[in-house]
């Protein structure tokens, strides 16, 4: 299985190194993350019903500064997964993906068309933008 | 999909829809620390303004169609994650019996935070 | 030993391997080969075995990019042999390596026993409700009809696809971008009537459900098949599970 998850990452920056794939790589990364703080996320917000007490003592374990590093992540990691996962849902569903022509030399590789490059650009800017957002929000800077 | 015979269109039918969920639920999620009475984003954290937020009608159902929605879409990712990187019919039905054992935690707690802070602690 | 690079000479990295097992890793030998006028990656490999490595073995055939036997990493990069020219490539060595993600058998050779039995899978060939009408008429089909999948129609096989893809080389039951392609070829030809027979193999997360839109397929097709766009038509035609079944 690790060998399985090492020709994972291999692959993605193996040759052809397409823009698109690396999104993919970046996509699963963020999916994992986001899902492993969402399962931390419930839990903390679990131990308000503990009490006033129980609640501001989780507020203090999480006051420590690599939890607003992590957060930041989460801001633009999760930025990127969205914004991304629209283009690949928009790929999936609409004729963003293209449809089938007559193929011509040169060929024109529809599925990696401009229409949806630039939404997996959109995704990098605002990606930026969540971090910047997320840096003014995390320490008033 | 261990044993139930659905096609997995199905399941992606329905991560398609709970994918539309998080899109309406989570701005809206990040608005409700913003606003109802809240000053700043310490404030919004404080144990009277959290359960001020769970007392609101509106955001009770706001957070569990956020929790149902990125449950399933999270746990349908791994799922599919994990079935990649191992073969097999007995890893399928396990991963995907281990896969709605945590989601059935994971909105077994959640749903419970919302029912105990709504009902008074 | 020292080797002058001329205009006209550059160096051929062979990555050699005798099996695909551990006790014999792959080794990469160097070999020093003049360049023609039009020569092609395919034209220097030959050029080698004729006259520094008798031993050295890849696969070969029409030499124009039709038949699909040559694919290989030529500088990292999934490519037809025959149709890469030397002077198109930069710097002064060219490395060539087995496909990634197909069982190695020797040097450049891969085993594409796995890649055809996918292929085998999903049926690729006309079903019809009445076999026995098959050969006795013709099927006559519109040129929008035949447009639909014509472009599917142009595989050759060479496996870059495959090797090009994330998921194959991790889940190995994941049919891969050539076989679904080739699903969704016949799934929308008109002349066809097995959908209902194809689409529960289909229909899985090791099927079309195991793309996940990394794209790298249809940017290594040399054929312009675009594979991506076929699997995204294939889900569609999945998810439609409702609409009239042929």
């Amino acid at each position: 299985m690790i060998e399985r998850v090492g020709n994972l990452a291999r692959s993605v920056f193996r040759r052809p190194l397409n823009l698109e794939k690396l999104a993919f790589g970046i996509q699963r990364l963020s999916g994992v993350g986001i899902l492993l703080y969402l399962m931390m996320h419930v839990f903390v917000t679990g131990t308000v019903t503990g009490g006033r007490e129980v609640w501001e003592g989780m507020m203090r374990l999480l006051a420590d500064p690599m939890a607003d590093v992590g957060k930041l992540m989460l801001f633009i990691g999760a930025t990127f997964h969205g914004v991304n996962g629209m283009r690949v849902l928009l790929l999936e569903l609409t004729p963003l993906a293209g449809r089938p022509v007559r193929p011509d030399y040169p060929y024109r590789v529809q599925s990696l068309g401009t229409g949806q490059r630039l939404i997996l650009y959109l995704a990098m800017i605002m990606a930026g933008l969540s971090a910047i957002a997320g840096i003014f929000i995390l320490w008033g800077v | 999909m261990g044993g139930l015979n659905l096609g997995e269109s199905t399941l992606q039918l329905v991560n398609y829809l709970m994918i539309a969920l998080i899109l309406v639920a989570l701005p809206l999620h990040f608005a409700t620390h913003a606003f109802l009475g809240v000053t700043s984003q310490e404030e919004s954290l404080t144990y009277d303004s959290v359960i001020g937020r769970y007392r609101a009608s509106a955001t009770v159902i706001l957070l569990a169609a956020l929790l149902t929605g990125a449950s399933y879409h999270g746990l349908y990712g791994l799922r599919k994650i994990l079935l990649e990187v191992s073969s097999g019919h007995r890893w399928d039905r396990v991963v995907t019996m281990g896969i709605v054992a945590a989601g059935i935690l994971m909105l077994g707690w959640g749903l419970s935070t919302i029912i105990v802070a709504v009902t008074g602690t | 030993m020292s080797v002058v690079l001329t205009e006209r000479a550059r160096i051929l990295r062979v990555h050699r391997r005798i099996s695909n097992e551990p006790e014999n890793p792959s080794k990469i030998m160097g070999f020093l080969f003049p360049i023609t006028k039009g020569m092609t990656v395919l034209d220097a490999l030959l050029w080698v075995k004729e006259h520094k490595a008798q031993g050295l073995a890849f696969r070969y055939s029409c030499r124009m990019g039709i038949c699909g036997s040559c694919g290989i990493l030529i500088n990292g990069e999934p490519e037809l042999a025959c149709e890469t020219q030397i002077t198109a490539l930069s710097g002064d060595a060219i490395e060539v390596a087995p496909l990634p993600n197909f069982p190695v058998v020797r040097d450049l050779v891969t085993e594409f026993q796995g890649f055809f039995s996918h292929h085998t899978w999903v049926m690729p060939y006309l079903i019809r409700r009445n076999p026995v009408e098959t050969g006795e008429r013709e099927l006559l089909q519109t040129e929008e009809e035949k447009l639909r999948y014509y472009q599917f129609t142009m595989c050759i096989m060479c496996g870059l696809c495959n090797a090009a893809c994330p998921i194959v080389g991790v889940d190995q039951e994941y049919l891969g971008p050539q076989a679904l392609t080739q699903a969704y070829r016949l799934a929308v030809d008109s002349r066809d009537e097995g959908w209902s027979r194809r689409k529960a193999s289909l229909d899985t997360v090791h099927g079309c459900w195991g793309c996940t839109v990394a794209g790298s397929c249809s940017a290594a097709c040399p054929k312009g098949v675009d594979p991506a766009l076929a699997i995204q038509l294939l889900k569609r035609k999945v998810l439609l599970r409702f609409a009239r079944e042929r």
